[in-house]
């Protein structure tokens, strides 16, 4: 794009250094008004970071930064806001206790306070106005925010961010959280601000995505710039080996084409009903199958995930895990841990790992009985460690030691340490998996894909829930599509199954 | 027990959908309708109705002070204790003073004992609980040094405080600058950003150790002029008068009023000043029962247990956010 003008955001030879990792190395980027950049590259390469850095959280180290042609460096989120910038954060920055309205403006000086004394009336008025211009009318801004259903609250994000009409928009894998209306919007959104002359900044793992809205991407590798290309002039595979350095093999997916299985059953979930989700849900899984199941948003398949490990109570059905002819029947996580189902959550950060706990602490927890049997009775450190040892090697995980805190581990090896936590259990036959690639980087992805068919050889029944239809097709031996908390069809493993036959079968 | 948990949760999925507060004003018919269907001809005279509400400004104004700290997601242990200690050092300063003596060193005394404990919160990093019970030993020891363990009688110049309708007035006045405070004011919102999450409210430039302090402050400050109320309503001030369970009283009302004890959630007045009446009535019924003045902590205790069981709301207990929607 050829302006004459200033760029809207630049930086220069931008560095940050976190003890031994260097996270961004002497990055250029330069962001015109009106143009949408992409920015893309795995967990680590460096662009939270450099987001951070351009929403004032965090400092540099060496570089310099210039907007709009003017030295720019913000000191905190609300000096970068007053100068004109807008961030939609990852699942973060909002106050649920607080109302919609006190939230719209967080961290902005705004024009209802005075001497610390918010002047609400005017305040409401002013949000209610401001939700009617995009369109929303079913938002009371004097409800706490927590009130409102997820969407609607991330809805409120996307407009707090637009509604100040920034010079500059950061947005953040947002769309990760979005319903598909407020996609929408975003992107409509998005579309109207570069054509006034708005600079975005557009970071997502959803390549596709990242190609359909920006004029160009970035692309990061390890901390630094790698290149920055049209979009027109790649293709997401074309952007996946530039983040991973080198051409990823077609074996991203499963290569076989036939649907495999045992003959024996592992799994039998028998008429689920879940007040608000399940509606009778029916199937089985056999040892060394993967059973993907899809569906629109709200359609069960996240609550179908809890309800097989127990976490979610069940109104009435059953789940029978079946070993050499005895069907046991799995009350809640306890015995569905105990015998043998291993559950990795949808959101590994706040439901499938003890964040401030050492990779040992969480690869053992599941493994407690199996470690006093060994230790006689008692848990030694000795067999923990030995056991987390195991699980970090067999998985890869990239860390200092077992001892680390899961909280300084990158998104991909967090998902590692949560799925090496199950296969830690000698007695594991069942894994449910819930977007187990959700937010992850393409090497940690095409891992757990490979891992996932070791697993099955190994004769491991996994249940495969997954909002990415290529994923459920490239891995699952049968496709089960829900909808309105039931099985809605079925497809088998095959060479022609297609994306389409699954949309078709979830509307 | 599973059938009592899950009772448990059906109740506390129903009060996660109202405002807060109805707890309270449950509370409160079912201890009217008990004392008076008990012991009517005592219980329901005005006088005594009057006594009940004189009595529950005290209880209440400690306990809007106690909600400071609890919407930032902290505790003050100390507040029983800061109430006993303000009202001796007010008492001590009334001899002369009078009632601008005692209520400026009692006032003093709470504020300044509130920023302390806030400030040893927040440069120290010691969690708040630790810090205040901490506070509340060592302020029970010096109110006993300081009195050698003797109760003082209220100087009469300052007495006018307690009486009447004055107390009601205070209280009246407190509630709705508390009110005012925590709904309309930026310090408000830093404190409810504060308890949903430190490190957000920090990069939305809220100033968290000056909130954090500041808060502290108010809470000691009114658990002091609590005190100094209680001291002039009954002429004479003790040290460590039941100073736990002065406290106890206090978190059962805040709780009742439905504020939080995860932080950021509730804060509602109205049902702290409603709370406050509730848990009135139940000391006085209790007195005018017969039991035992030892044995009423028991059953404060017990109320405490049962309302922080039904109104903490489950996704802080077992992150199980699928059933409350």
């Amino acid at each position: 794009m050829q302006t004459n003008r200033e760029p809207a955001i630049e930086t220069h030879e931008v560095s940050k250094t976190y003890g031994l990792i260097e996270a961004v190395k002497q990055i250029s980027l330069t962001v015109s008004p009106g143009e949408v950049r992409g920015l893309v590259g795995e967990n680590g390469a460096g662009k939270s970071t450099l987001l951070k850095m351009l929403c004032g959280i965090t400092h540099l180290d060496s570089g310099s930064m210039r907007k709009g042609g003017e030295a720019y460096a913000p000191h905190s989120m609300v000096q970068a806001y007053a100068s004109g910038l807008s961030i939609i954060l990852q699942e973060v920055g909002v106050i649920p206790s607080l109302s919609v309205a006190a939230n719209m403006y967080l961290g902005r000086t705004n024009e209802f306070v005075r001497a610390g004394v918010i002047q609400k009336r005017r305040l409401h008025a002013q949000v209610e106005q401001l939700l009617r211009d995009f369109g929303v009318s079913h938002i009371d801004p004097r409800m706490p925010l927590g009130r409102l259903s997820a969407e609607d609250q991330k809805f409120i994000e996307v407009i707090r961010a637009l509604a100040f009409r920034p010079d500059v928009l950061l947005v953040d894998e947002t769309s990760a959280a979005l319903p598909a209306d407020g996609c929408d919007l975003l992107f409509e959104r998005i579309a109207q601000m570069k054509s006034e002359g708005t600079a975005i900044l557009f970071v997502s793992h959803r390549l596709r995505e990242v190609l359909q809205v920006s004029d160009t991407v970035s692309v990061l590798r390890d901390g630094a710039l790698v290149t920055t290309i049209e979009s027109a002039e790649t293709d997401p595979s074309g952007l996946r080996s530039l983040m991973v350095g080198r051409s990823l093999s077609d074996h991203y997916y499963r290569s076989d084409q036939a649907a495999t299985r045992t003959d024996s059953v592992a799994l039998s979930v028998e008429d689920l009903h879940l007040e608000g989700s399940l509606n009778g849900v029916s199937f089985e899984v056999h040892a060394g199958e993967i059973v993907g199941i899809g569906g629109l948003t709200g359609c069960g398949m996240h609550p179908l995930g809890k309800a097989i490990f127990g976490l979610a109570k069940r109104d009435a059905g059953a789940v029978r895990i079946h070993k050499e002819d005895r069907a046991i029947h799995a009350k809640g996580p306890v015995s569905a841990t105990r015998h043998g189902i291993g559950y990795v959550p949808r959101d590994r950060n706040t439901e499938g790992l003890m964040l401030t706990s050492s990779i040992r602490s969480n690869i053992c927890l599941p493994s407690h009985r199996q470690l006093q049997r060994q230790g006689r009775g008692a848990i030694l450190k000795r067999h923990e460690r030995g056991l987390s040892r195991k699980g970090m090697e067999q998985l890869e995980i990239k860390a200092s030691s077992i001892e680390q805190l899961v909280t300084a581990l990158s998104g991909g090896n967090r998902q590692k340490v949560a799925l090496a936590k199950w296969l830690a259990r000698e007695e594991l036959s069942v894994l449910v998996l819930d977007c187990p690639t959700r937010g992850i980087d393409v090497g940690v992805k095409a891992y757990i894909y490979e891992l996932m068919e070791r697993l099955k050889e190994r004769a491991l029944a996994i249940v495969l829930i997954s909002e990415e239809l290529p994923e459920l097709i490239g891995m699952s031996d049968r496709v089960l599509i829900m909808k309105d908390g039931t099985i809605a069809r079925e497809f088998s493993r095959s060479d022609g199954l297609e994306e389409q036959q699954l949309i078709e079968a979830m509307i | 027990m599973s059938r009592l948990t899950n009772g448990l949760d059906a109740v506390r999925h129903r009060l996660a959908n109202t405002q807060g507060g109805y707890l309270s004003l449950l509370a409160l018919v079912v201890f009217v309708v008990l004392f008076a269907s008990i012991a009517p001809r005592i219980f329901l005279t005005g006088s005594n109705l009057y006594r009940v509400l004189q009595h529950s400004v005290v209880t209440a104004v400690s306990a809007m002070g106690l909600t400071f700290p609890l919407l930032l997601g902290g505790i003050d242990l100390s507040i029983g204790a800061v109430f006993a200690f303000a009202g001796i050092v007010g008492a001590t300063f009334a001899v002369g003073g009078g009632l601008a003596g005692m209520l400026g060193a009692g006032l003093v005394v709470g504020a300044l004992i509130g920023l302390l404990n806030g400030t040893l919160h927040v440069f120290l990093r010691i969690p708040s609980f630790v810090v205040t019970l901490g506070m509340m030993l060592m302020l029970q020891a010096a109110g006993v040094l300081l009195t050698g363990g003797r109760e003082i009688i209220l100087d009469k110049s300052a007495a006018g405080l307690g009486s009447g309708g004055v107390l009601i007035i205070i209280g009246a006045l407190i509630a709705a600058a508390t009110w005012f405070v925590t709904n309309n004011t930026t310090f408000g919102e830093h404190l409810r950003s504060i308890g949903n999450s430190e490190p957000v409210a920090k990069e939305l430039g809220v100033p968290v150790r000056a909130v954090k302090i500041l808060a502290f402050g108010m809470c000691g400050l009114l658990a002091g002029l609590a005190g100094l109320l209680n001291t002039a309503y009954t002429h004479f001030a003790v040290p460590d008068p039941n100073s736990l369970t002065y406290l106890l009283s206090a978190m059962v009302v805040v709780f009742l009023g439905g504020t939080s004890i995860t932080g950021s959630e509730g804060g509602s007045v109205w049902g702290i000043v409603i709370g406050a009446i509730a848990i009135s009535v139940l000391e006085n019924g209790m007195v005018i029962v017969g039991v035992p003045s030892l044995q009423q902590p028991i059953y404060i205790g017990l109320i405490l247990l049962l309302v922080v069981s039904v109104t903490t709301k489950r996704i802080a207990l077992g992150g199980q956010r699928l059933v409350i929607k």
